[in-house]
């Protein structure tokens, strides 16, 4: 059975004229010998005749008017598509953002801001400290509420964050689609 | 139109040209609207895709990249939103007798029977292909309606070579199995049963 599918995949190469001189001598010899794959050849032979036999469709009209009076309103929504999936995506980073100013602030950052060290060095010492405050209180934490609290809470929130993630998917892939997916649902 | 005209016609369009681009409309409407049909099945659906396919077109044009031929990029883009478009349609039916697509045939020189027996012979094909799983379908489509050889297939569908060889030698035996099976067989010498299988 292995050997006669091999020779099933060399008539469909030989019927797409893509078999090599080796590969079409290999089913000719085996055909010689094989009643069984003579007449499955026979099928698939007559199968190629009827697909080459049936004629391509014509178009029925002319699409370039149609399709002209369409640019104008979809290059339109196209714009307007981008634009939505740049605001949500800055949306999406500016609230990142200002919930680490909003810590950093909380933290006292603006009361480190040592001007004779300059704004840089400043800011990093400010966000620093901020990062090590923020790993200390984490880590205080977690060796207060235990263990199991933190594998239970850890399963919740990678829950919820794979389930917001696949929402920010699915609001990007309707956007991209177009205005048209966004009402066929 | 020649490959120098298509170029032209190509950064024209690019440019914003609307007139060239029309003239690309015109020249690709027929591959295009033919894969769309063949993949959906009915006139009103086609020619939404083929429009739907050249709006995406003109929205893209200035990614397309000139290593393939704008042939197979145009067949890309429709055979990817047809099978999207299959994807959505899910359990919906469309009946095969919706457009007899002899009637968008040219005139044929064959006596009644012989015209009878033709149109009956087309639809029995136009139905086998229908049945396939559209992964089967676009290689065979591209394969016998647009002439494509493998390696082109493999660019419009973003296949190896080597899947589209699969997917023909697939799509041909899905096709065989279920002539042995429907009540409208292909006409194959009999007997019509698969002895050998994948």
């Amino acid at each position: 059975m292995i050997q006669h599918a091999e020779y099933t995949m060399l008539m469909s190469l030989v019927l797409d004229g893509e078999a090599d001189a080796d590969e079409e001598v290999r089913l000719r010899e085996h055909l010689r010998g094989c009643d069984d794959c003579r007449q499955t050849w026979q099928r698939w032979r007559e199968l190629d005749r009827r697909l080459l036999a049936t004629p391509a469709i014509p178009a029925p009209v002319d699409f370039s008017a149609l399709v002209l009076a369409q640019l104008d309103t979809r290059v339109a929504q196209e714009r307007q598509r981008r634009w939505l999936i740049a605001g949500l995506t800055f949306a999406w980073l500016g609230a990142v953002v200002v919930a680490l100013v909003s810590l950093a602030l909380a933290n006292g950052w603006h009361l480190q801001l040592a001007p004779a060290q300059g704004p840089l060095a400043a800011a990093w010492a400010g966000l620093s400290s901020t990062g090590s405050w923020a790993l200390r209180e984490i880590s205080a934490f977690l060796v207060e509420i235990g263990a199991p609290t933190i594998a239970a809470v850890t399963g919740a929130a990678l829950v919820l964050a794979c389930g917001l993630a696949m929402m920010w998917l699915w609001v990007v892939a309707r956007v991209s689609a177009g205005p048209r997916a966004l009402v066929t649902e | 139109m020649n490959a120098i005209q298509e170029l032209e016609w190509l950064k024209l369009a690019q440019r914003g040209d609307r007139a060239a681009f029309a003239r690309l409309v015109q020249a690709y409407q027929g591959p295009v609207y033919n894969l769309c049909y063949r993949m959906l099945g009915n006139s009103v659906e086609a020619e939404d895709a083929t429009q739907e396919t050249f709006l995406r077109v003109y929205l893209k044009l200035n990614t397309y990249s000139q290593e393939h031929k704008l042939s197979s990029w145009m067949l890309s883009i429709a055979s990817h939103y047809c099978i999207d478009r299959l994807r959505r349609r899910r359990g919906e039916t469309v009946s095969l007798d919706e457009e007899p697509v002899a009637a968008a045939l040219p005139a044929h020189q064959a006596g009644p029977e012989e015209t009878a027996l033709t149109a009956e012979a087309r639809d029995a094909v136009r139905g086998a292909v229908e049945k396939l799983d559209p992964a089967y379908r676009v290689p065979l489509i591209l394969r016998y309606w647009h002439d494509l050889s493998y390696q082109e297939i493999a660019d419009v569908m973003g296949l190896t070579v080597q899947a589209v060889k699969s997917r023909l030698h697939r799509a041909r035996l899905q096709m065989i199995e279920a002539a042995s099976t429907s009540e409208a067989p292909l006409g194959l010498v009999a007997p019509l049963g698969l002895r050998h299988g994948a």
